[in-house]
């Protein structure tokens, strides 16, 4: 008798212990009780050309940015310049990036050649370089993201062909000359563009300033009144032309073809002072550059070339309800 | 430790076959059990998540309905007010009329009080981006006074301005889209439109406009939590998106979602299985906007859940086979227990112990088994006893028996003897040869002690050689060599007798010249050997080795044989008679025995 007793004692004990350690262990697997912790699993420094400035592009791209690294938990610090020409401002911006010892860097390189050995010093330290939008003189990099800037120069030939005659004269200004995007899209416009040597009246760089453009347009009609159509290498430039024309009082009589869609360029298209704009997907671009690192980081294969794409919107499409959804970044 | 290890997991015990076995069990009830309520809880998982969803889209149809049913009175408010109503008309009435002074003071009134009406509403919610009033002919009123109207907006084609002046009584809810009627502002969202009429004649003046953004359809969309498994989308009849979770992504054609397949589902069907059983659709239709609220559950999203449900299912198996394990060793430990304890109690049996008892103290069939055996011990002790008591006996009568036996051939030859000599007159011998019988038979046939001292047993022999010597004359000597000390140590009547008279008749007499007998005894390591040596024909090989044989035709083995017995029986099996002899060169039979004292032997007599 005595020793069935203890065997009880014995019985429950072991089965009150099993049952303790069972809860102990099922407390602590996530998805029975305790909600998922939203962990990150990277940190990305993300350096922009220009940020808390006029081009809207970069808000988009960060929007991009921030959607993806919401999707891809991934913990993000998004910096930049004040402007897009200060080139020494970004190279320390992404000295101070590399310190924080990311898993990978998204840049956008200011310069062509300047940003280059800083891409490598990254590589070193064993973070991941992804190029976004503007290209650096590096083969340290996982790939570059954004878009086929000859492309774009392409359509801007196409637009400015169908715009004016092919005896008329055309002007360029672009934004930074040492940057890839104003010298793949300066190639791309010259290079299919008809008869360029001849047409081509002038080619200025306003280093990303509007009012620069302006100045620099102003003196371009002034020069070459046999200007009939304008074109803006990027936004700023753009309007920089655009602001010109609507004071000189020729808006609509010259022509101008733009780069990317800011609101006051979609203002300048309703009242007629841009005919046409080629523009860029910087949504994407932010978004797909993220992915592009985290698909890196995971040891996913990664094209090295993802082109965002660009699509040429005139005046008569704008309001299509397609084209109101690439016109108008989705801010809620 | 290892011992201890070794002994649990011995694998052809009852304890270990019965803890395998045991666990073995319970694993495969327990696995079974695990995998069904595991399809089971899956099952139940994506069908809580179907109607958790379905829930979800209830509410947040209800919630948007509310909302919009909210906005429509806005619109009511704002399309009633008669300002605004009189605005428009006078915006209708004069419209390509040059006003006069005292028209354009009075419009301008109007407008005021008008945009102050509009200001109002919009700013008691803040998910009012813009209220707008135009007329049939384009006069724009915004309810912001510092904005302007942006002069080259395409609002004029647009749905929202269109409808309402076809359809004065209804409310228009728009999908999402971008507002371009401000200057310098592009938003996405949704308007709710209603026909403004002449106050007195009814007819339609113009349209009303409030611009919503997403704050609150979001908030409504964003407080669902779907846990990663899903997510809700709203859409409007015409597969135009009014909320995603990714738009943005929607928009820039990075993502795209299957309208279609929502718009398409039977409403009859609570959900369907899209994209191949990919994902798992619900849609719910408000009646008040058309729109569809649509949740996508994403079956392949509840594997973390999954997995942790396996998990679980692990665990609990793992701890019904440490339950099966300890439940199995108690229980076949207090099976085996007293069969153990049974066993060592055997096996102390089986050495000799019969005063053992098993006690295992059960009532069950080992105890039955334990009793068993106790009353077979008992049996055993008993029988054991009557055996030993029996072999003493037997033991007794045979010594007895066999101190009893006096070569009969001895006592007649003595009397032929004896008579000899009286017939022939010589009475001194027969007088001597008489008395030697008598001494002899004395202690012969004295019953009192089996064992005697040296001493009377050489007495004896002498008395016996005496006999011998009358009558075998000159052809017999003897002599006895015995020291004193060893005549008080104590030896088994009459074994000198049988083994003299062995050597008399077959070692002397059978020797044409006689011989002589010599006996002596040497005490050495607490042995006493007595010697008898003769000098007479000896014996064969093939004789001493067969010596002791029981032979019935042999007259001499008979007392050589009893004597070797008798040693054997009284002190032990390594003790006894041994013969060394050589044919003609007479024979010598040496006899051990331990040196035992007067009192000192425990013989049971």
């Amino acid at each position: 008798m005595r020793i069935k007793s203890k065997g009880i004692v014995l019985l429950t004990a072991a089965l009150l212990s099993c049952v303790l350690v069972g809860y102990l262990m099922l407390r602590d697997i996530p998805g029975v009780n305790n909600p998922p912790g939203e962990k990150k699993q990277y940190s990305i420094e993300v350096v922009v050309k220009s940020l808390n400035n006029s081009p809207v592009f970069w808000g988009v791209v960060e929007q991009g940015i921030r959607m993806g690294a919401e999707e891809f938990l991934v913990d993000c610090n998004v910096s930049g310049p004040a402007n897009e020409n200060d080139i020494d401002d970004q190279i320390q911006l992404v000295r101070e990036a590399i310190a924080r010892q990311p898993d990978a860097l998204i840049l956008a390189a200011g310069h062509y050649s300047r940003l280059a050995p800083l891409c490598e010093e990254a590589a070193q330290a064993g973070i991941l370089v992804v190029m976004l939008d503007s290209d650096a003189d590096t083969d340290q990099k996982i790939c570059f993201v954004g878009t086929d800037n000859y492309e774009l120069g392409k359509k801007l030939a196409s637009l400015v062909d169908e715009l004016i005659l092919p005896g008329e004269r055309f002007g360029v200004v672009g934004h930074v000359e040492t940057t890839t995007t104003a010298i793949e899209r300066s190639r791309g416009l010259l290079e299919n563009v008809y008869n360029a040597d001849e047409r081509l009246a002038d080619l200025a760089y306003c280093d990303g300033i509007m009012e620069t453009a302006r100045l620099q347009t102003i003196e371009m009609l002034a020069q070459h009144p046999d200007i009939r159509c304008m074109v803006g290498l990027n936004e700023s430039s753009a309007l920089g032309i655009a602001n010109a024309l609507v004071e000189l009082g020729v808006a609509g009589e010259v022509k101008l073809v733009a780069c990317d869609n800011s609101e006051q360029q979609i203002h300048y298209m309703e009242t007629g002072a841009i005919q046409a704009f080629v523009i860029q997907n910087p949504f994407n671009m932010g978004y797909l550059s993220m992915q592009a690192a985290v698909n890196a980081l995971n040891g996913k294969h990664v094209d090295p070339v993802i082109n965002t794409g660009s699509i040429i919107i005139t005046r008569e499409d704008m309001n299509r309800p397609e084209n109101q959804k690439l016109l108008f970044p989705f801010t809620n | 430790m290892s011992g201890r290890l070794k002994k649990l997991v011995r694998l052809n015990s009852i304890r270990t076959s019965m803890i395998l076995s045991f666990m073995a069990l319970i694993s495969v009830i327990v696995l079974c059990l695990s995998v069904a309520s595991y399809s089971y809880t899956i099952n139940d998982f994506e069908s809580l998540s179907i109607s958790y969803t379905s829930q979800l889209l209830d509410e947040i149809n209800s919630s948007i309905d509310a909302y919009i049913d909210n906005m429509k009175s806005m619109a009511t408010v704002v399309v009633e007010n008669e300002d605004v109503r009189w605005l428009m008309a006078y915006y209708n009435r004069y419209n390509g009329v040059e006003l006069t002074a005292l028209q354009m003071r009075e419009q301008e009134a109007l407008k005021q009080r008008a945009v102050t009406h509009m200001n109002i509403v919009a700013n008691t919610r803040g998910d009012i981006t813009n209220i707008a009033v135009i007329s049939k002919y384009r006069d724009v009123v915004l309810s912001d006074p510092i904005k302007e109207v942006n002069d080259y907006s395409g609002y004029n084609v647009t749905d929202w301005y269109l409808r309402p002046l076809s359809y004065k009584d209804d409310i228009f809810v728009s999908p999402s889209h971008v507002q371009s009627l401000i200057d310098g502002e592009y938003r996405w969202v949704i308007s709710i439109s209603k026909a403004i009429l002449d106050p007195e004649t009814g007819e339609v003046t113009g349209t009303m406009v409030i611009d919503l953004n997403y704050h609150v359809i979001e908030s409504i969309c964003e407080n669902v939590d779907l846990d990663h498994t899903g997510y809700i989308y709203l859409i409007d009849g015409k597969k135009n998106l009014i909320y995603h979770p990714q738009q943005p992504l929607i928009y820039s054609g990075i993502k795209s979602e299957d309208f279609q397949a929502a718009l398409a589902m039977d409403p009859s069907q609570p959900y369907a299985r899209v994209e191949g059983g990919e994902k798992i659709i619900l849609r719910n239709t408000s009646g008040t906007t058309g729109w569809s609220a649509v949740g996508v559950i994403n079956p392949h999203n509840l594997i973390r859940d999954r997995s942790a449900i396996i998990r679980f299912y692990v665990m609990l198996a793992y701890i019904a086979i440490i339950v099966a394990a300890i439940v199995a060793v108690l229980i076949s430990t207090s099976i085996t227990n007293p069969v153990k304890k049974l066993e060592k109690t055997m096996h102390k049996v089986e050495q000799g112990d019969l005063t053992i008892q098993a006690d295992t103290g059960l009532k069950n069939e080992i105890g039955h088994l334990s009793r068993s055996f106790n009353s077979m011990i008992v049996k055993l002790r008993q029988l054991m006893q009557s055996i030993v008591r029996n072999e003493e006996e037997k033991r007794r009568s045979e010594i007895l028996a066999l101190q009893a036996q006096i070569n009969p051939h001895f006592l007649y030859n003595t009397l032929d003897t004896i008579i000899w000599m009286s017939a022939s007159g010589k009475n001194d011998q027969v007088v001597e040869v008489t008395s030697a019988l008598a001494h002899l038979f004395q202690t012969s046939l004295s019953q009192s002690d089996s064992l005697v001292e040296l001493d009377v047993e050489i007495q004896n022999i002498e008395s016996y050689l005496t006999i011998q010597k009358m009558r075998y004359k000159d052809k017999l000597s003897f002599r006895i060599a015995v020291p004193p000390q060893v005549r008080g140590l104590m030896t088994p009547k009459l074994i000198l007798q049988p083994i003299v008279e062995n050597a008399v008749y077959h070692g002397v007499k059978q020797n044409a010249n006689g011989g002589s007998i010599e006996i002596g005894a040497t005490l050495e390591d607490g042995e006493l050997t007595l010697v008898v040596q003769d000098d007479g024909v000896g014996m064969t090989q093939e004789q001493i080795d067969h010596i002791f044989d029981p032979r019935a035709d042999d007259s001499r083995g008979i007392g050589v044989r009893n004597v070797h017995n008798r040693i054997k029986l009284v002190f032990g099996e390594q003790y006894g008679l041994s013969y060394q002899s050589a044919q003609g060169a007479g024979t010598r039979a040496a006899i051990r025995i331990p040196a035992v004292e007067r009192g000192n032997f425990p013989d049971a007599n």
